[in-house]
């Protein structure tokens, strides 16, 4: 492709703004993991159905294999990065999915986290059942998603004990180092 | 024990969670290109001709390769013979085409988007040429040939036999008999396959350093080098963080040779990362095998006989030999008393994706088979199903147990310990056997379609030559293991230190394990066979000890008190119980080394606080398990949701049972995917119908039941440690249970199920042709 294909395009990715030059047809998975150096953000299938890639954008969380780069401009986003603490304690959820050993290869996992950090705040006192399905958009195939369900779980009583701070929210817009 | 058999939780964790893996695509290195393949869309064709020069002319584009620059390459080597096994490995960018699929081109190129632009501007003519795909259609005389320069699709075929289970069959006051259609499966990690491999041609010796998702970094540092003309040396396989890879990332492919090729050709580092698409029609296989089996048994419901015909799809190739139903076939007896056995295989060649060991390898297959058969004899005997398995499986007295069938390194099958009955006994209990045959009852009259399944099945684990480790202590009193093996998240940098922590009573933070790197450890096999815990954990036992022993040497010699007044504890080697006059290991590591330079070494023990020592097998550690499952099938849409399941499991020691449930919780989720819902299909011609997830369907934590899982320990004589392999066991009784637990819940109304995947469509299909049946015997 040529030069002048490129769009500029401005996201704010953990708090932190970036102006960049990309092709149209650019995933927006590519635009984190290759422009940008975040590579928390997995891909396993490029079509949407894995949900490795899921991060949160402008307080929903998307596909990042179904999104173009050029599609993110002017928006917030959240990966997995920015989900830990700015002085880099383990958000609540990392925390449970650690004590629940909710993961094994882990790359599934940065998938998981957003779309259960979101999941959370939409229903904060879920039943199992209602975990279940919230994370069904999520493919993992090393736990056997028992050990996920009880993460869940366990950050729900978490996050509803302390009171959340402001970093703890999956919308967090505080910049972060990246990569921390 | 103070570290053996605690819930540690697991190093790596942090940082996975805050999204540091270095996973094969993380890896950042200036001037990497990245390769692409053109793949075949049809299933057997020959190339007419090819033109290349318009990919080659794409701006950005660096070199494209295409079938008659393959030809500088080898086959892929042959690995796993067998005598009666014609074997096919596949040549890298070949001219005819085996498989759609098939890679027929590769393009390098400064970015994945222009290698792809590229490869559609390759034009390609084939001439296609009859496919054959189905294991039905390829043993007919007639059929279309896989491979064109052979006689018949037949790789090869065996037999496998105990006593003589025709004339005993005659003896049987009942007989049943049934055919199992098993189908094909993916391996799907999540992170599909990749490679980075960059090749340094600037120095006195050009070496070759590959980053790849592979379970045996050693294997593929010896068939690169085979393969490249170089020295074993010159080539480095580093296995970074691998994300899953259950069968699909042992094998060696054509795309690790092609781009670690490549990388030499155009003198930059190459990546190539697998797509979805491209793993479902290049990455092993598995499971696909047609079974016509029958069972005699006595009117108490005892074994007589048992016969099996098997036919076994291989794919295109061979890459790791026949191993799949050569396991099957000697693993059908499992768990169970079988005095007459005749098992006749034929593995055949067709126009598909090669089977290769898929979690499980051939197991779950055989685990289905006896208890199924079980199920029937029962049902005809009127007894209960778990009743008529307990009465036949081995006893606890009769370990070892000799099966009397040749296991696949040509030395008798042996059944190293087990207790089946305490199996038995615990997932009756806990599983609430009992209770469940009682609603069982109550829900059908309800009209519901309530069944329970079970089933005993073992897993030959932890074989396979041998794995080896470096125990080493630094000054800082750290302790560093470097092993053979690699890992795909089962978290051995924790069990595996749980094992040095133990032996040398060093607090386990302060353990480091590295693996996967054929630079820091010379020799490994690889990680598959549920082998690492045991053979890798028996490893890194005996280094353990070696330091351990020289750790007390030197200390007694610098304490002048005997070693057997000396002990670790805690990071420090002390006089027993007196905590005050004590040694560090750090201390002692600096003084292993020589203390300065040009002093005579005087203490009695050779120099360096660090030992490497191997470990080999005897045999196979045998893991056993019982499970049981309960099941509703709707009666109108027939989808089966899975009520409750319920494991015993037996792996010998346990080193972390927070990291073995794990593995059991996954393997079980793999082997409801392929009990309920994952096949991979193609057409008659070879045509692949599955290539994407919208079409594969993988369980979700919607599809799956909350399992009830339990352990015993029944330690192995084997190793000293006593363990056996864990990492497959879950997957292994699951197509028997859920079949088992399907048929029980439609048994009533007179339905068959033989097949797997078990799915809507299929026992819908089964109701129609019953009714058609009845329809033409005018019962309606
Ligand atoms: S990579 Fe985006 S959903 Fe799978
Ligand atoms: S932890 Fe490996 S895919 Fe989920």
């Amino acid at each position: 492709m040529t030069q002048n294909n490129l769009n500029n395009i401005t996201v704010t990715v953990n708090g932190k703004e970036h102006s960049l030059s990309v092709e149209p047809r650019m995933l927006l998975s590519d635009v984190l993991r290759d422009e940008l150096g975040l590579t928390g953000t997995h891909v396993g299938c490029e079509h949407g159905i894995c949900g490795a890639c899921t991060v949160m954008m402008d307080e929903r969380p998307v596909r990042s294999c179904l999104v173009f780069g050029v599609q993110a401009n002017q928006a917030k986003i959240l990966t997995v990065e920015g989900l830990s603490n700015a002085d880099g304690t383990l958000h609540p959820l990392q925390e449970a999915f650690r004590e629940k050993h909710g993961l094994q290869c882990g790359f599934c996992t940065p998938g998981f986290l957003i779309s259960a950090c979101h999941f959370l705040e939409e229903n904060p006192h879920p039943s199992r059942e209602e975990i279940r399905e919230g994370i069904s958009g999520n493919l993992c195939r090393c736990t056997g998603y028992q050990n996920i369900v009880d993460a869940v779980e366990m950050a729900a009583e978490m996050l509803s004990k302390d009171k959340i701070s402001e970093t703890d929210q999956c919308t967090v817009q505080a910049e972060h180092p990246a990569g921390i | 024990m103070k570290y053996i058999g605690k819930s540690i939780k697991r190093k790596i964790d942090p940082r996975l969670l805050r999204g540091n893996g270095r996973y094969i695509g993380d890896i950042k290195i200036e001037g990497t290109l990245s390769a692409a393949f053109l793949r075949s869309p049809h299933a057997h064709a020959r190339i007419q001709s090819i033109d290349l020069e318009q990919a080659r002319r794409l701006p950005g584009v660096i070199a494209v390769f295409g079938p008659d620059d393959g030809g500088e390459l080898p086959s892929l080597p042959f690995l796993f013979p067998y005598p009666s096994l014609i074997p096919i490995t596949q040549q890298p960018l070949n001219s005819t085409i085996h498989h759609v699929g098939e890679p027929i081109a590769m393009v390098i190129a400064s970015s994945r988007y222009i290698a792809e632009d590229a490869l559609d501007l390759i034009k390609v003519d084939y001439q296609k040429l009859p496919a054959v795909a189905h294991l039905e259609d390829a043993v007919r005389p007639d059929s279309p040939l896989a491979h064109e320069h052979l006689q018949s699709n037949q790789a090869a075929q065996f037999q496998q036999s105990i006593g003589d289970a025709e004339a005993a069959m005659k003896n049987a006051a009942v007989v049943v008999k049934q055919r199992f259609k098993i189908g094909r499966v993916s391996c799907l990690p999540i992170e599909t396959r990749g490679m980075l491999a960059i090749w340094n041609n600037h120095k006195s010796e050009p070496t070759l350093e590959v980053y790849a998702t592979t379970q045996s970094q050693h294997e593929m540092r010896r068939i690169l080098a085979e393969s490249l003309n170089l020295s074993e040396h010159q080539v480095r396989v580093i296995a970074p963080d691998v994300g899953g890879a259950f069968g699909a990332k042992a094998p060696f492919y054509v795309e690790d040779l092609l781009v670690a090729w490549a990388s030499m050709k155009v003198e930059a580092p190459v990546r190539w990362l697998e797509d979805r698409m491209e793993h479902m029609m290049s990455s092993v296989h598995e499971r696909e095998q047609i079974h016509e089996a029958s069972l005699g048994v006595t009117e108490d419901g005892k074994i007589i006989a048992l016969t099996d015909s098997i036919l076994a799809n291989t794919g295109a190739y061979v890459p790791w030999g026949i191993i799949v139903p050569i396991i099957t076939s000697t693993l059908i007896p499992g768990p169970y008393k079988v005095p007459n056995y005749l098992c006749d295989v034929r593995v055949l060649y067709t126009n598909t994706v090669p089977l290769a060991p898929f979690r499980g390898a051939g197991r779950p297959q055989a685990a289905l088979i006896l208890n199924r058969l079980l199920d029937e004899a029962a049902f005809q005997l009127g007894m209960d199903p778990m009743e008529i398995k307990r009465k036949n499986l081995i006893q606890h007295h009769e370990f070892p147990y000799n099966s009397g069938l040749i296991s696949r390194d040509g030395r008798p099958q042996i059944y190293d310990s087990g207790n089946y009955q305490k199996l038995f006994d615990v997932v009756k209990k806990e599983g609430e056997y009992d209770r469940w045959i009682q609603l069982k009852e109550e829900y059908r009259k309800q009209g519901r379609n309530i069944g329970i399944g079970t089933a005993f099945s073992i897993e030959s684990t932890a074989f396979g030559s041998y794995e080896g480790a470096t125990v080493r202590v630094e000054y800082t009193g750290e302790v560093t293991i470097f092993t053979g093996a690699s890992n795909q998240g089962q978290g051995h940098e924790t069990s595996l230190a749980q094992v040095a922590a133990e032996v040398l009573s060093v607090p386990i933070e302060r353990i480091t394990l590295r693996e996967g790197d054929t630079g820091t450890f010379p020799y490994g096999t690889g990680t598959f066979a549920s082998r690492i815990a045991t053979i890798v954990g028996t490893a890194i036992y005996k280094a353990a000890q070696g330091v351990k022993e020289r750790a007390l040497k030197i200390a007694a010699h610098k304490l002048s008190s005997p070693v057997d007044s000396l002990e670790l504890s805690e990071g420090f080697v002390q006089l027993k119980g007196d905590s005050k006059t004590r040694i560090s290991l750090g201390q002692l590591a600096h003084e292993a080394r020589g203390i300065f330079p040009g002093t005579t070494f005087d203490l009695p023990v050779a120099p360096g606080l660090e030992v490497t020592d191997y470990f080999a097998p005897q045999g196979a550690a045998i893991t056993s398990m019982a499970d049981m499952a309960v099941v509703e099938v709707d009666p109108e849409t027939f989808k089966i949701k899975v009520l409750n399941y319920a494991g015993v499991h037996d792996c010998g020691t346990i080193l972390n049972p927070m990291i073995v449930t794990g593995q059991t919780l996954g393997g079980i989720s793999n082997g409801i995917g392929n009990a309920l819902y994952e096949e991979v299909v193609y057409d008659s011609d070879g045509q692949l119908l599955t290539s994407t997830l919208m079409d594969y369907i993988v369980p979700t934590a919607n599809e799956m039941p909350e399992c009830n899982l339990h352990h015993i320990e029944t330690p192995s004589p084997l190793n000293p440690l006593g363990i056996k392999g864990t990492g497959e066991s879950g997957s292994i009784p699951v197509l028997a249970v859920i079949q088992s637990a399907v048929q029980d819940a439609l048994r009533d109304h007179g339905i068959r199920v033989e097949n797997i995947p078990v799915k809507p469509s299929y026992l819908k299909e089964q109701f129609r042709k019953q009714e058609a049946a009845a329809f033409a015997e005018g019962k309606i």
